[in-house]
């Protein structure tokens, strides 16, 4: 299975949106397309991320809830069969 | 890092927004809540995974931010572990950054965090990477999506591994 490519530039995206490049990087600059800024020159578009954007995706604030647990959460647990912790 | 437990909340909120509007499909329904897990020493936690697409179907790429928070002496709550991952099946590699077993790490390496390369996954030449600490979520989120957009897997071999230091 060919690879899909994995981000578009600003020009690139421009091109799909059918806007300029300048509104592509002010879309960028306000967080409304996220975007990976790899120097400061270069900026990189996520394809998931551009795709979300294109379809009108608009994430919606979910709600956060507080659950017990009986145990601690141990971040480190699968790390320790590769060299035991002894403490 | 510190925040109250308001804070926290609406850390996890932004954060899980913040994977879908990078086109991250978490693992919850559309709506479904979600979960701060308070444990017995009323640390709280949570988790968010979800795929990211790539040219499987379904896609295979996993995107994982964990993070654990204690209670601290002022009363608010501080970061205290986190494990940042991407666990790219499609391509075959594995990043992470980690901070957990805090004192033993500074015993055995003189660090606090750590990282992990697996280039194919589940082969590592080393088994804990020395690393930087993360800023905090919104930056792992920035530092695994551009991995992930790379077109060249991690050299995981050029990494410098924290086994050849002691």
């Amino acid at each position: 299975m060919n690879e899909q490519q994995r981000y578009l530039t600003p020009a690139e995206a421009a091109d799909a949106l059918r806007v300029s490049t300048d509104t592509v990087l002010r879309l960028v600059s306000s967080g409304e397309l996220p975007a990976i800024r790899v120097s400061p020159r270069v900026i990189r578009i996520p394809t998931p991320a551009f795709e979300a954007f294109a379809a009108g995706r608009e994430p919606r604030r979910r709600r956060v809830v507080t659950r017990r647990s009986h145990s601690e959460v141990d971040l480190g647990a699968g790390e320790r069969t590769v060299e035991p912790v002894t403490r | 890092m510190r925040l109250t437990r308001a804070g926290l909340e609406d850390l996890l909120a932004s954060l899980a927004e913040l994977l879908e509007r990078h086109g991250v499909a978490l693992d919850l329904a559309a709506g479904e809540e979600l979960a701060l897990v308070e444990s017995p020493s009323r640390s709280l936690s949570f988790e968010l995974r979800g795929l990211l697409p790539d040219a499987h179907q379904p896609p295979r790429s996993v995107l994982e931010l964990r993070e654990v928070w204690q209670p601290s002496e002022a009363g608010d709550l501080e970061r205290r572990d986190y494990a940042y991952e991407l666990i790219d099946h499609e391509r075959g590699y594995r990043r992470a950054f980690h901070l957990h077993d805090r004192d033993w790490f500074v015993d055995r390496f003189d660090v606090v965090v750590h990282e992990h390369c697996e280039q194919p996954i589940g082969r590592a030449p080393c088994d804990h990477v020395a690393g930087h600490p993360v800023r905090d979520g919104y930056r792992a989120v920035e530092m695994l999506m551009a991995i992930w957009v790379e077109s060249v897997v991690p050299d995981c071999a050029a990494l410098p591994c924290l086994e050849e230091f002691v």
